[in-house]
């Protein structure tokens, strides 16, 4: 079994990760951090809190910072646009809404913040730890600034983010990383083994309707809820963001939490040299060393996935949830 | 709890004057030195902390040491980052002599507690029943740094004093002071966060430079803390006069002291001003600059910022503090 600690904003995407990494036998999930992104702070940690009280879980759940490492220190950050909501039968869709939809959470996080669990826990684990950040990467920059010598105790640390040929954020960023740069940079260039899962990977990965369907007929809680949330995302992404494949979503984050189950489900990674871009236009950028003389090698670059497999793999987790 | 007394947290890069600041903190009677966080700074962060721990050991004052961040918040991300090099006073011997190094103390035998200095920071303002007055001695990333992972211990601050910053004064590069200018993203988070924040900059630390005869007064005092302050101070005028010439001769500020003495005494402190107040966060020659709106329709007060300091004040506070070091102190080299 990998130890892993799951980085979320959850997130409807999160949702899905979180429940993945929580039910694989591969995986031993030891800890959860919050932080800002999808939804402000007190929301992602309450939805994680939410989630992890709907399964029963019983692992720690850490909350973490509620803005960039640095970035809105100044005024000279790229301003973002808002999406309005999508009507859909008369309801209103966010891609990830406020509040999930379960019944309020009993857990509390633990009194430790997100960023001191990190340093603690590393320093002190007797085998090295997988990261899966799935959010912005603020808690660990801070984390791997407070402390670098943790990079010793990292398996490796697998993020959802970034883009070479494709975006979300602005034109050239996808959110995670937009959200906070300078933390991304700090991972980028942290010594360990950093594999980025960006949206070149995730947008091939796309969950249909058909496989809600599939998500329906396993008949678990987890798989219920993860048919849920894809089929609120897959209204979205038709709206305003429709993919190669008709009634499909992109489900970013729980494509790490496969990843890391079976490294198999991603179909070309390609090591090379990834810089954030850090102001102006190219702020959040993930910018891959394309030249035939790149510089240093610091980390792996998904470019595709193979969707029936993460599919099968999903379903195979939902199966060992509850009724 | 001891009545009546501040509660101190003091995050220091040690450092001769914040060798000083550490002596007068834990010998004051007005002030409980809850422990101290080292940082790096004017020295990696392994020769602040064993610095840190010469210190604490002469003291012979059961004081915890934490130790923090090795490097800055989100510096040094830019390939164009500005540089600073380190300057060292040469004698006619050839011999080194910089602002920092300590002399001929023991070697430590006393270790740093375990825990992480920002861990410590945040849980001590998290549960003391008292609020607590942090001390910044140095960069301000471990305070910076528990302020942003979390915001809520800003309400359990009673004030963050720093050493940093100056108006007309500056000793990185041509616009920043070395606090400042080795993490201005820490400075400005502080600054951001509502926690009362007081700067001695160097215009105060500066003005308050001690003279060459407190020397032969602190070896008067005929205990061996004034001998080994003396000594500090001597060296740092050597050092002062050959790289640094102040306002006059043979003076040299005790920058990190005249914060814990600023605590003791406010009188240190003439002319301190509430003013709005931003550090420069560019990547270039601006890089960690204090930027104090002046204006008359100015943005709100955010910080105080010390504008002169008092020589004469300072002085008295130091000989006050030392004179109370009687069997408090290490006796020498033990043999």
């Amino acid at each position: 079994m990998t130890k892993v600690i799951l980085d979320v904003d959850t997130g409807s995407d999160d949702a899905v990760a979180i429940m993945a990494a929580a039910l694989s036998p591969e995986i031993d999930l030891v800890g959860i951090c919050t932080v800002w992104g999808n939804q402000a702070i007190e929301n992602t940690t309450d939805n994680t809190l939410r989630l992890v009280d709907a399964m029963g879980l019983k692992v720690p759940v850490y909350k973490g910072c509620d803005t960039a490492m640095v970035k809105y220190l100044t005024h000279d950050y790229v301003e973002n646009v808002e999406r309005p909501a999508v009507m859909h039968n008369g309801k209103a869709f966010i891609m990830h809404s406020e509040h999930l939809d379960l019944p309020e959470a009993v857990s509390k996080p633990e009194d430790v913040p997100a960023a001191c669990f990190y340093v603690d826990y590393l320093r002190k684990a007797k085998e090295k730890v997988t990261l899966i950040p799935v959010g912005p990467l603020t808690n660990l920059g801070l984390a791997l600034r407070i402390a670098p010598d943790i990079v010793e105790n990292i398996e490796q640390i697998v993020v959802m983010g970034g883009g070479s040929k494709i975006t979300n954020c602005n034109s050239w960023s996808e959110s995670n990383i937009w959200h906070d740069p300078e933390a991304a940079q700090i991972v980028a260039n942290c010594g360990a083994k950093v594999v980025w899962v960006p949206l070149d990977a995730t947008h091939q990965a796309c969950i249909t309707l058909d496989d809600c369907k599939r998500f329906r007929e396993i008949d678990t809680f987890p798989a219920r809820f993860a048919a849920d949330q894809c089929e609120q995302r897959i209204i979205v992404h038709n709206a305003q963001q429709p993919l190669d494949i008709p009634d499909a979503a992109a489900v970013h984050d729980a494509l790490c939490v496969a990843y890391v189950i079976d490294p198999a489900v991603i179909t070309d990674l390609r090591h090379c040299h990834v810089e954030i871009g850090l102001s102006g236009y190219g702020e959040g950028q993930t910018i891959v060393d394309q030249r035939a003389y790149p510089l240093e090698k610091n980390g792996y670059f998904a470019y595709d996935a193979d969707r029936f497999k993460f599919v099968d793999m999903l379903c195979d987790c939902f199966k060992r949830g509850k009724k | 709890m001891v009545e009546g007394k501040r509660k101190v947290i003091l995050d220091v890069d040690t450092g001769t004057d914040d060798a000083t600041a550490i002596i007068l903190a834990a010998l004051a009677p007005k002030i409980e030195l809850l422990g101290i966080t080292t940082v790096w700074g004017n020295l990696p962060l392994s020769v602040t902390t064993e610095q840190t721990l010469m210190i604490t050991e002469l003291m012979k004052k059961d004081i915890p040491v934490y130790v923090g961040c090795p490097g800055p918040i989100a510096r040094g991300l830019y390939p164009q980052a500005h540089k600073e090099h380190r300057r060292v006073a040469v004698d006619a011997k050839g011999k080194e002599y910089g602002y920092h190094d300590l002399f001929q103390l023991p070697r430590p035998s006393a270790q740093a507690q375990r825990r992480h200095g920002v861990d410590y920071i945040v849980e001590t303002c998290r549960t003391s029943r008292e609020k607590i007055t942090l001390v910044a001695a140095g960069p301000l990333t471990n305070i910076g740094m528990a302020l942003r992972i979390a915001p809520d211990i800003v309400k359990n601050i009673r004030e963050v004093v720093v050493m940093g910053g100056g108006i007309t004064q500056s000793n990185s590069t041509l616009c920043a002071e070395g606090n400042i200018f080795r993490d201005p993203e820490a400075a400005e988070i502080l600054l951001k966060s509502g926690a009362p924040a007081t700067f001695i900059t160097l215009d105060a630390t500066h003005r308050a430079a001690l003279p060459v005869e407190y020397v032969d007064r602190c070896r008067g005092l005929g205990n061996p803390v004034g001998d080994f302050f003396a000594e500090i101070l001597r060296q740092r005028i050597r050092v002062y006069n050959a790289l640094q010439p102040l306002w006059r001769g043979d003076i040299a500020p005790i920058h990190d002291a005249l914060c814990v003495a600023y605590l003791l005494d406010p009188a240190v402190i003439p002319d301190m001003r509430r003013v709005h107040l931003n550090v420069c966060l560019d990547h270039g020659n601006g890089a960690g600059a204090f930027l104090i709106d002046t204006r008359y329709y100015h943005l709100k007060e955010n910080a105080n910022v010390a504008y002169d300091g008092s020589w004469e004040r300072f002085g008295e506070v130091v000989m006050d503090t030392l004179e109370k070091a009687e069997g408090l102190f290490w006796k020498g080299e033990e043999k």
